[in-house]
């Protein structure tokens, strides 16, 4: 099968024109060792099958990043496993002169390749008239218009994929300087001169300005307006990842425990049942409660970055950004992680400058998710009492605040420490292009999202589903002596690593209780709730009733534990290392064990001496 | 003078780029070359930085620390 390979600018509309190729009939993974997302796909024309390969968009063939390395790997026949027989190069119609400067290289290689002018009915509207016999001569190839969003002229480029595939191989023109001479400024200035004399030939009329990009701008990046804009955008997202996506998740909560109390009705109590049910089931459905999370910030991403929008927020938020010592795009991250770190460490992926995103995802899982929300609820309400102070604030939510602040605080300090030290300092940059703004098509941005969910799925998914059963092992086996007393977890393998660890997490007031509760909420922060009532022998009462459960709970701990205690544990689940989907995440982000050790390891540190710190000092004070 | 020191919507050429690094090649990706011309068009709402520059048609933000390493001349219009 004949493989086409679309190489183009950014924002040349190179993955519309993919998808408009290709439809449903596509495969992403990653480039082998590297997190450069690879989309492959197939196209069928006049019966004859061909495989697509959506490259990384790149400027030119000096390439500085990972993507770009791979793109220019493809031009260059460096890439072993595969090349490509006709390169499609997608030009942006708008913008002609950047476009040309990859095709006269991709031209002067001696490779096979055809041209399409996308976008040509924006070019036109804005008044472009060019001479395509005179572009085609100049070029050495076929020449042909496309409107990728609206699949027009895929038949005319296809024709001319055969045509040019059928032509006599040229000699590839390839010299190991290749790389280094394109650096050149006499290299640089003869191809420029080349493209201004292309563009001088076959151009008719030049194109109008884009006033629609500039009357916006002067809305969306207005010193007032444009941060109030901004500013809602923000909040949009976060209700629509904390509110709108809560009933979605409870549907697929529903679904599991359904699932789970028919495994029940059918299986007799057992081992089987119990890896069914707590293991298999519960890793399951811990896998897909991410899902919605996932989906709603992906969709609304791929809007604003399809919109042009994104590149924007940067602009508008660079400079305090990058006085915490992030950069403007790290925003989405570290706000979405306040719902989820999962769908925030995703997130990531739209930061260009890989240190700066490694970074972020680093320090995301620090900023308060909402799952450990029930467990600040029942620490609170354990240990604070419930009085106003200043006149109209109430304690526990000064607290609860006080844990926020906290956690997004300590994101920018860890970062900000981690790029002094642990990184290469690798010099940040901002500079980017900002793409006119284009109207984003729904079924490319869903089609993107449901890659990205499918990916999770498939490859954190495994991850997690095997921690789980893990973990469930840890708090079932082994079986407790006939005649025991007490809930069958007090003689499990968790309550044993609970008890070995004891001594260590003495000094910040944890006893065996604690630490073997904190066991099963690597699963889910969440879960500590339900089981610290297991430890702590409370049982639910009769009617089942979970708010009754956790007053009866709050009143065990308050009672059980010191103050210091619960302070501690409170900056424990700050700083700790959170749940085993956020190692899977950061294990399929980073195609490595590394980061993810890394990661549990500093934050486990953290968490020590922080929580050490509070007991310290919250006993000797309230003594 | 710098590019960090231009005033809005006034034409200039760039003269040099005063970098060597990855910086360099990103201004090359992008088009910023000796002879290009150049435009300020908006500063960013908070404190004037990043800045947005239009060159051959095309936006760019960059921040001041960048922009400095940017000669221009002013263009006189004729």
């Amino acid at each position: 099968m004949s493989l086409l390979a679309l190489v183009g600018l950014p924002n040349s509309g190179k993955s519309a024109l993919f998808n408009a190729l290709t439809k449903n009939r596509q495969r992403v993974a990653n480039f082998p060792g590297i997190t450069v997302e690879k989309k492959k796909g197939k196209t069928v024309y006049n019966d004859q099958s061909f495989e697509v390969v959506d490259l990384p968009g790149v400027y030119t063939l000096d390439a500085a990043s990972l993507d770009e390395k791979v793109t220019r790997d493809y031009i260059l026949n460096k890439k072993k496993e595969e090349k490509a027989d006709v390169f499609v190069i997608v030009v942006d119609s708008t913008n002609l002169r950047k476009s040309l400067y990859l095709a006269l290289q991709v031209k002067e290689l001696g490779q096979k390749f055809v041209v399409a002018l996308n976008m040509m009915d924006v070019a036109q509207k804005r008044g472009l008239k060019l001479d395509l016999d005179l572009l085609s001569e100049a070029l050495g190839t076929r020449v042909i218009p496309t409107v990728a969003v609206d699949e027009k002229g895929l038949s005319d480029l296809m024709e001319a994929c055969l045509d040019v595939q059928a032509r006599p191989e040229k000699e590839f023109n390839y010299k190991k300087s290749f790389e280094s001479d394109i650096k050149e400024p006499q290299y640089i200035q003869n191809k420029l001169s080349e493209v201004e004399n292309i563009i001088r030939q076959s151009v008719k009329t030049p194109i109008s300005r884009d006033n629609f990009t500039e009357k916006l701008d002067s809305i969306l990046l207005h010193p007032i307006f444009g941060l109030g804009i901004l500013f809602v955008i923000l909040l949009l997202t976060f209700q629509l990842l904390f509110t709108w996506a809560d009933p979605f998740v409870g549907w697929i909560e529903q679904g599991f425990e359904l699932a789970a109390a028919g495994v029940d009705g059918i299986l007799p109590d057992g081992y089987l049942k119990s890896l069914l049910i707590n293991g298999i089931i519960a890793g399951v459905g811990g896998v897909m409660v991410f899902l919605p999370h996932i989906c709603f910030l992906f969709i609304l991403i791929n809007l604003l970055e399809d919109f042009g929008y994104l590149g924007r927020a940067a602009f508008l938020l660079d400079y305090v950004m990058r006085k915490l010592g992030l950069p403007g795009k790290a925003v989405v991250p570290l706000l979405s992680s306040h719902a989820c770190a999962i769908p925030g460490i995703m997130s990531a992926r739209i930061m260009e400058n890989p240190t700066e995103r490694w970074v972020t995802m680093m320090v995301s899982p620090l900023t308060t998710c909402s799952a450990r929300l029930p467990v600040y609820t029942l620490l609170i309400a354990a240990s604070i009492p419930n009085e106003t102070v200043f006149g109209f604030l109430g304690l526990p939510g000064l607290v609860l605040f006080s844990l926020y602040g906290l956690g997004i605080a300590s994101a920018f300090i860890v970062a900000f420490v981690m790029k002094q030290t642990m990184v290469k300092r690798a010099p940040s940059h901002l500079m980017m292009e900002l793409p006119g703004y284009r109207m984003p098509r729904m079924v490319n941005v869903l089609r993107s999202t449901a890659q990205k969910a499918m990916m999770f799925v498939k490859k954190a998914g495994t991850v997690i589903v095997v921690l789980s059963i893990i973990i469930w092992a840890l708090v079932s086996f082994p079986n407790p002596p006939e005649g025991t007393q007490g809930h069958p977890i007090n003689h499990s393998y968790a309550a044993k690593i609970g008890k070995t660890f004891e001594p260590i997490f003495r000094p910040m007031g944890f006893d065996w209780r604690i630490t073997t509760a904190l066991i099963p909420s690597f699963g889910a922060r969440e879960v500590l709730v339900s089981s610290l009532s297991t430890v702590m022998s409370v049982e639910s009462s009769e009617e089942e009733d979970e708010e009754g459960l956790v007053q009866t709970l709050k009143d065990v701990v308050s009672t059980e534990f010191s103050l210091a205690t619960m302070f501690a544990l409170m900056v424990w689940f700050v700083f700790s290392p959170q749940c085993i989907s956020t190692f899977a995440v950061l294990r399929n982000e980073t195609d490595g064990y590394k980061t993810p050790l890394l990661y549990g390891a500093y934050t486990l540190a953290l968490a020590y001496i922080m929580s050490l710190i509070t007991y310290q000092v919250t006993a000797f004070l309230s003594a | 003078m710098r590019l960090n020191d231009a005033q809005k919507n006034t034409q200039y050429k760039i003269t040099a780029i005063h970098d060597d690094s990855e910086l360099l090649a990103k201004f090359n990706k992008f088009g910023f070359f000796p002879g290009s011309l150049i435009t300020l068009k908006r500063k960013a709402p908070l404190f004037g930085d990043p800045l947005l520059v239009e060159v051959e048609n095309s936006q760019y933000a960059l921040t001041k620390r960048e922009a400095a390493f940017v000669e221009i001349l002013k263009v006189e219009s004729e």
